[in-house]
């Protein structure tokens, strides 16, 4: 993690405020957790968050009580919000995981300063998407037979089916997530037990830190260890939505048999997870006073990577019309045909004005570095990917071969409720995230300070620079 | 029942009883009875708060012990003495009927321990063929329903059944002096023997006394208009197999009226196209708004049903042009120049091309003198004896006596009411206002099922017994005589209405088994063995007292024949005998063969299909006998078997024992009819008097102010007597596929001038009367002709019908009964929703219900598999052999009229829940089989398609590799089978079903479902648990049961032996079922047809249900 010198000939900026050493990276991550009383705003949010965690109880309960009826999913749409909800989580669930692994494999630098933000979010998401598969099915109690345990009934799980290779995609997605996160947050938790007032935080922090002292072997084997769970990573970015479109793209629906899926549905799962990054990045750096470490360009660098993704996911939208008509299929024809013009338009219209639409405002410069603007646009964002798995789950299925079959699904409370809910459980999760938690990769962080470089201080070229070359040696310890 | 039956006698039903005490019917024991936790287990008593508190913590120790524990292990004790006859998990059949309209329809019914479960027509009948509708499917659950009246009341209070029973028998002691002129007793019309010869003794009694009778729907026009024109009642009796042109005159002579079992069989038999030589009847119908008949023609002319007697005036005056001898009738024939003239010449000419092979029907609902015009234009045609006969009726008073009656109860001329059955205080003409003049009078006793609108207006009420719980005996559609055997003891207690009348006649029999035995000694009389031994030969006259298609000779009666004993009689399972389905042209009820000349096409075409069907003779007048297939026996030409086997052997020896009567009286017990009784008659036709009676009123034409308003029996709660049935109640309508409500049908032209929509609620005015009700726009309505549907809004009704839907009586008089005029409509600020099953009525121009005219057929009897072209189709996994069986089906789409009764078949066989209106308008409805209606052509005059879709069982089938736990899986025979059990509910299967028919548990449908309703279920199918998938399954559980009863009897499943409940209950057979790989099975030969084709198959599912074309036969002349 070598830093390399700023070319200003270049018109290069510091990763980090230059203002910024290694003392006060780690003040400044730490005082959020250290403060007596987190921010006013923290204590708004949480209460909401455990509001909607409690009404996401009360509907898990009603729903595991009446049944699957309490929703408003049909005989024509057996799947509507619940999975749309499903996809829509793990979609969110894939910055976290892109940025840390993929970026860090492509040494892109200026990823230090959010992974671990994006990380929790990843891990939370992930926590948020398996709710509902397992919610959704009729008999929750048994829910346990998708897995492959032996037992005495001799049942077996039908490895044909891709709603099982979901179980393992997502599960593996989430284990390898959050040991990544947590392999990363060893050096911090053992700073932050170094750093504790209380017996109980040693204690805590102790247990978690695993015995780090720091010493170059430490930070030997944990770099190793990192590099290897980011190798790990980065084929399950990409696998684990790969297989949650498997759900879709091994059927016999027109709409959903499309080749397309797999590439199509990892844009947007990017898209969307870097939309959810930005959107949770702009409230946590104002409300923490964050801004000298997330700096505007980390969020423009975000931003082209939304504007990327969105454009893809446009041309996949287009594609998937091209394909229907080139195919001749009279089926596909009218599932596209009915997607936009159909009686869920308004659906249609909304994911394209959202999706495709809105990132194209970044392309200036002036917008993609307006913090108000890009917030609304990653609420658009957000918006528009939940309409996008709506639009490809529902509009395929309530007119599908049998004209006498087809209808119009409308949601109930228990829907909508069930899904505001499941905000209240990712966000209870991710304020007490901030809360107990180093926000920032504070040894990562300072890997990438001038101060880290081994030719600090002698070469005239000062801090390291975003878009830096990677030519630097290996890694210095932080600390 | 774990005690042995006790006291059989030999003449009467078995009284069950629980116990001595029972027997001794001591109060202590009825109150015991009455009570299931003696000891005062149920009572708490006034507790205080500390023993409450106290039962309070135990009771919460205690459920936390069971949750801990498994529950208790209870013991399923066997009979210690076995019920004689009774193999606990072997159903029974039982022959009995069930009147509808005056008409006994023959069934069988299969009980479970004792509980009915299930109805089948009775195959062996000559006219039903097994075939049955969905009121007689549906019947079973109305036995059970809680609603039904339990016990007698007076003055709305409960009382002693004796008590009531002992006043009334007191006030007919009384009225002797008077000869019981103050005495009335309103019945619905019934062909009942027993019911006429209790009748006849209760007029001796009383020879003041009245007895009238009253049905809301039935054919009292058609058998008055036959005494216009005959000058004697008799009820016309087409034969829809003989005629090659059917003309209907607003009649829905397939579903709603009187015979629609044995129209269906004989329709289809003429329609039935299997090879490009068949020949095909051709049907055109005028009517105001589309029906099951309606929705099955070849030419549909909407018109008003004001316009039929003009219509029919001016179909004469084309048939005149046609060079048909009109007589009389010629001057009254002229041609109406509103209607489509083409239209009306093309069926004229079509029917004068085929005299003697056509034939005019006349709907109920038109009056008398249409009827007569009707007769006489048939007559013209030479319709008489060939396409159409009579038979005997007793006299129709149409409207007269109800209105008699509530003339005479409100001038106080009435003081002892009597009503047995039926509901006129519902039902009647509003204008008479039946329920307020009901009130003058002092004692008015009503016998119903239910505590309805009339039991409210009554004094006293008795509980009316079921007919599957009484002895009763009918006339069927065809004249012959059928038995009504009960098969349970009253659940609630009730009486029949015979038992009624005996009392009121003073019968010296008081019990319905008496009753009924009497009646058929006395019909009988000592010929009766005479008859069973000597069946008359073959195009032999019939002989006095039998009536069509008794057996021939040659064919004895089938093996099955052997009358067990008389408490009540076991026939041999039902699915016996299959329908035939591949009969070109099966028995035609028609009594006298050879007068009708053979139709060479139908034997060409036959010859056609094949040596194994031409081996058998189809023309029916050449071989009379063949074309009466054995009852019993698998029809000629169907695979060559052993006979059937003979269960039940041990009674065949008592049987030939006995002689004479009683012989004869268990073989009816056990056949459940006997082919006697009225016999069809010959008689000349006053055409003098029908020219008189009609072109009397200019016809009047409907106008946006002056509409007409149409009243039909609805395709599901018929009149309103099946209104507390859900499973009725949830049968989406033949047309709108509207469950749960009715609506007022508009045609769109009426629609948009009135700026009406569908789902508005509208006021309709008739004279003064109006009523609210949803407007639905319907293709194929006739402008400004509003239709109505009876039955619904029913005021006092029990959970299930009680104000479900909409009340159209009120605008129902006595002078516009069928339809009246002058109606007035205007839209209120309200809006209704309906819960419709199928929201999208058009095929956009898919290839999933594929049609050609007849000639189109002809010249390419390939169409159908050209419809779709794709490249050759593999397969992702490996496909397997299927070397055992193969179960198939196939349906014919041109025999399916849409009647919906498989629907309810297989929900009865099948313990599909009913989810109620608002799951229905959620669009989880449970239904799985369901029947897809489409519409083509011109909003006001549609083609209409229909599809019976259920589960298709696809080779290939994407439902069972997405499942993640493998709940739904292939069988080696074939089946796409569900493991109940094994389902999580993702739905994923239901997701990949390309043909949507799967169907998801979204509550616990099967929870709050009363205690006497789970008496219906059939034990060999799961009751769904909430969260599983399920889906039609084939009915495996006949498929097992065939095989084992096979396996038993140590012979191969033959073709036949195993048969869908939808197949088994369609009266138009146009479901087959059973092994493909079976090349001789009627499946596998119709299957092979030129015109299947499979829905879908371009995917690659490879279903195993075909589907046969949809095979038009329009008149070239009227393309």
């Amino acid at each position: 993690m070598a830093s390399s010198a700023v070319k200003p000939e270049l018109n290069e900026v510091p990763l980090i405020d230059p203002s910024v050493d290694f003392r006060t990276v780690t003040e400044m991550v730490a005082a959020p957790i250290e403060a007596k009383k987190p921010p006013r705003a923290w204590y708004i949010a949480f209460a909401l968050a455990l509001l909607g965690l409690g009404n996401l109880l009360v509907m898990v309960g009603y729903l595991i009580w009446q049944g699957v009826g309490v929703w408003g999913n049909n005989n024509t749409v057996g799947w509507a919000w619940d999975i749309t909800n499903f996809v829509f989580w793990i979609g969110i669930g894939h910055a976290g995981t892109l940025i840390s692994a993929i970026l860090f494999l492509l040494r892109q630098k200026w990823r230090t300063s959010i992974n671990r933000f994006a990380e929790a979010m990843t891990i939370f998401a992930v926590i948020c998407a398996l709710l509902f598969p397992t919610i959704h099915v009729g008999r929750v109690w048994v829910f346990y037979w998708v897995f492959p345990i032996p037992n005495q009934m001799s049942m077996w799980p039908n490895f044909k089916s891709p709603l099982l290779w979901d179980v393992f995609a997502v599960s593996t997605y989430g284990t390898v997530s959050l040991i990544f996160w947590y392999v990363g947050l060893i050096p911090d938790l053992a700073t932050m037990r170094d750093r504790a007032k209380t017996r109980l935080r040693r204690l805590i922090y102790g247990a978690l830190s695993l015995g780090w002292r720091g010493s170059n072997r430490h930070w030997q084997h944990y770099e190793r260890a990192y590099l290897i769970f980011a190798g790990i990573s980065t084929p399950l970015v990409l696998s684990v939505h790969s297989v949650v479109s498997f759900d879709f793209a091994t059927s016999v629906l027109p709409g959903w048999h499309t080749t397309i899926f797999p590439p199509y549905f990892v844009a947007g799962a990017i898209f969307s997870g870097f939309g959810m990054v930005m959107t949770l990045m702009v409230l946590a750096r104002a409300v923490f006073g964050l801004e000298r470490i997330v700096q505007l360009k980390h969020l423009e660098n975000m931003n082209k990577v939304i504007t990327l993704t969105g454009t893809m996911v446009g041309y996949a939208y287009g594609m998937e019309f091209f394909t229907a008509w080139y195919s001749g299929n009279e089926y596909e024809r009218f599932v596209f045909l009915n997607r936009a013009f159909g009686p869920y338009a308004w659906a249609y219209w909304t994911m394209i004005s959202c999706n495709v639409i809105s990132p194209q405002f970044f392309w200036f410069k002036k917008l993609r570095t307006n913090v108000p603007f890009m917030f609304v646009v990653s609420i658009f964002v957000n918006i528009g990917m939940w309409f996008e798995r709506f639009v490809i789950i529902v509009t395929s299925l309530h007119r599908d071969y049998l004209p006498s079959a087809w209808n119009y699904f409308r949601p109930t409370f228990a829907d909508v409720f069930t899904f505001v809910g499941s905000f209240g459980l990712f966000f209870t999760l991710f304020l007490l995230f901030l809360r107990y938690i180093p926000m920032i990769a504070m040894a990562e962080v300072k890997a990438v300070l001038p101060q880290a470089s081994p030719h600090a201080g002698h070469d005239e070229h000062a801090p390291a620079s975003v878009g830096g070359g990677a030519h630097g040696p290996e890694p210095v310890p932080a600390e | 029942m774990k005690r042995v039956l006790p006291i059989t006698r030999e003449d009467g039903p078995p009284q069950y009883w629980r116990g001595p005490e029972h027997l001794a019917q001591t109060p202590a024991a009825r109150e015991a009875a009455g009570r299931e936790f003696p000891e005062g287990a149920s009572v708490l008593g006034p507790a205080d708060r500390r023993t409450f508190l106290g039962l309070a913590a135990a009771s919460a120790a205690m459920a936390t012990l069971a949750g801990c524990i498994r529950r208790p292990e209870e013991k399923i004790v066997p009979y210690t003495k076995s019920p004689e006859g009774i193999i606990p998990g072997v159903p029974q059949f039982y022959a009995t009927a069930y009147a509808l309209q005056g008409e006994g329809h023959p069934l069988v019914v299969e009980c479970h321990e004792g509980r009915p479960t299930k109805v089948e027509g009775n195959p062996e009948h000559p006219s039903a063929r097994g075939g049955t509708l969905s009121w007689l499917q549906a019947a079973v659950l109305d036995l059970y329903d809680p609603d039904r009246a339990q016990g007698a009341t007076k003055d709305k209070q409960p009382a002693d059944q004796a008590s009531v029973l002992a006043e009334l028998e007191a006030r007919l002691k009384a009225a002797e002096a008077s000869g019981g002129a103050k005495l009335r007793v309103l019945s619905p019309r019934t062909a009942s023997p027993s019911f006429a010869r209790l009748k006849a003794a209760a007029q001796r009694r009383f020879p003041q006394a009245k007895f009238y009778e009253y049905e809301p729907a039935g054919d009292a026009e058609a058998v008055a208009g036959a005494e216009l024109a005959f000058g004697r009642p008799l009820r016309p009796l087409v034969a829809y197999d003989r005629a090659r042109v059917v003309v209907s005159a607003d009649s829905d002579f397939l579903l709603t009226e009187r015979g629609a079992v044995r129209a269906n069989k004989l329709f289809a038999a003429g329609r039935r196209v299997r090879a490009p030589n068949d020949a095909m009847s051709r049907l055109y119908v005028a009517e105001p708004a589309l029906t099951v008949t309606g929705m099955t023609a070849d030419h549909r002319l909407r018109l008003p049903a004001g316009a039929v007697e003009d219509f029919l005036l001016a179909l004469a005056a084309e048939l005149g042009a046609n060079n048909v001898a009109l007589g009389p009738l010629a001057g009254k024939a002229k041609a109406a120049a509103d209607l489509d003239r083409k239209w009306v010449a093309g069926a004229a000419k079509d029917l004068a091309r085929q005299r003697g092979a056509s034939v005019v029907v006349v709907g109920q609902r038109q009056p008398a003198h249409v009827h007569a015009l009707g007769y006489a234009i048939n007559q013209a045609l030479g319709a008489f004896g060939r396409t159409l006969q009579f038979l005997p009726a007793a006299a129709a008073r149409p409207l007269d006596d109800v209105k008699a009656l509530a003339g005479e109860m409100g001038a106080g001329a009435v003081d002892t009411l009597l009503v047995l059955g039926g509901n006129p205080a519902y039902d009647a003409p509003a204008d008479l206002d039946f329920a307020r003049a009901m009130a003058r009078v002092p004692f008015r006793l009503h016998l119903g099922t239910h505590l309805d609108e009339t039991a409210a207006a009554s004094t006293h009420t008795l509980p009316r017994a079921h007919d599957f719980e009484a002895w009763g005996d009918q006339a069927a559609a065809d004249g012959s005589l059928v038995v009504q055997q009960p098969l349970i003891a009253p659940l609630f207690d009730g009486k029949s209405d015979l038992e009624l009348l005996a009392v009121v006649a003073g019968a010296p029999e008081r019990r319905g088994y008496d009753l009924v035995r009497a009646t058929f000694k006395e019909s009988l009389g000592g010929d009766a063995g005479a008859t069973e031994a000597a069946p008359p030969a073959a195009g032999s006259p019939a002989p006095a007292g039998t009536a069509d298609a008794s057996p021939p000779a040659g064919s004895a009666r089938p093996a099955t024949a052997a009358a067990p004993a008389a408490s009540g009689s076991a026939v041999r399972p039902a699915p016996g005998a299959p329908p035939p389905f591949f009969q070109a042209t099966p028995a035609s009820s028609l009594p006298s063969p050879g007068r009708i000349a053979p139709n060479p096409s139908a034997s060409a075409a036959n010859a056609a299909i094949g040596s194994a069907v031409a081996a058998a003779p189809h023309a029916p007048s050449a071989m009379p006998a063949a074309s009466a297939v054995p009852t019993g026996a698998p029809p000629a030409g169907a695979a060559a078997g052993p006979p059937p086997a003979t269960p039940g052997a041990p009674y065949g020896a008592v049987t030939t024992a006995l002689t004479g009567f009683e012989r004869a009286w268990r073989r009816l017990l056990h056949d459940g009819f006997v082919a006697r009784g009225a016999a069809p008659v010959e008689a000349p036709l006053n055409a003098d008097a029908v020219a008189g009676a009609v072109g009397k009123r200019a016809g009047q034409r409907p106008s946006a102010q002056a509409l007409e308003v149409t009243f039909a029996p609805d395709a599901t709660v018929f009149d309103g007597r099946f209104a507390n049935n859900a499973w009725l109640q949830e049968l989406p309508h033949p047309v709108t596929k509207i469950t749960w409500d009715n609506a007022a049908w508009l045609s769109f032209k009426t629609a948009q001038e009135l700026g009406v929509g569908s789902g508005d609620v509208v006021r309709l005015t008739v004279e003064g009367r109006s009523i609210e009700v949803p407007a639905w726009v319907v293709p194929g309505t006739a402008d400004y002709s509003v239709q109505l549907f009876l039955g619904r809004g029913r005021a006092v009704s029990g959970r299930v019908g009680k104000g479900q839907g909409f009340d159209v009586t009120p605008l129902r008089t006595t002078k516009g009964f069928g339809f009246a005029q002058g109606g007035k409509l205007e839209k209120t600020a309200n809006g209704y929703g309906l819960a419709v099953t199928q929201e999208h009525n058009t095929l956009e121009g898919r290839p999933i219900v594929r049609e050609a005219s007849l000639e189109a057929y002809r010249k390419d009897p390939e169409f159908a598999q050209k419809a779709v072209e794709h490249k050759p189709l593999v397969a992702l996994w490996q496909e397997r052999e299927y070397d055992g069986h193969k179960w198939g089906m196939v349906i014919d789409l041109t025999a399916c009229t849409g009647c919906s009764t498989c629907v309810i078949a297989c929900q009865a066989e099948n313990n599909t829940p009913t989810v109620g209106k608002e799951q229905v308008t959620r669009q989880r409805e449970m239904h799985w089989l369901r029947i897809d209606r489409y519409f083509s052509g011109t909003v006001e005059d549609p083609q209409v398609v229909r599809q019976p879709m259920a589960c298709v069982h696809c080779e290939n089938a994407p439902c069972e590799n997405v499942c993640p736990v493998n709940a739904t899986s292939h069988s080696p025979e074939g089946l796409n089978e569900m493991t109940y059990n094994r389902c999580i509910g993702t739905r994923y299967c239901a997701n990949n079903c390309p043909y949507k028919v799967r169907r998801f548990n979204f509550l616990a449908f099967h929870e709050e479902v009363p205690e006497t309703i789970k008496m219906v279920t059939n034990p060999n199918v799961s009751v769904r648990v909430r969260g599983v998938m399920e889906k039609c399954t084939y009915c495996v559980q006949r498929i097992n049961q065939a095989k084992i009863s096979a396996k038993r009897e140590r012979r191969p499943l033959r073709d036949g032996d195993v048969v869908s409940a939808c197949a088994q209950a369609c009266p138009a057979d146009a479901i087959a079922f059973g092994d493909l790989n079976d090349p001789q099975s009627r499946v596998a030969r119709a299957a092979a047809a030129r015109h299947g084709y499979r829905v879908l198959d371009e995917l690659n599912t490879k279903p195993r249900t075909t589907y046969l074309s949809q095979i038009r036969n329009p008149n070239p002349e009227l393309a």
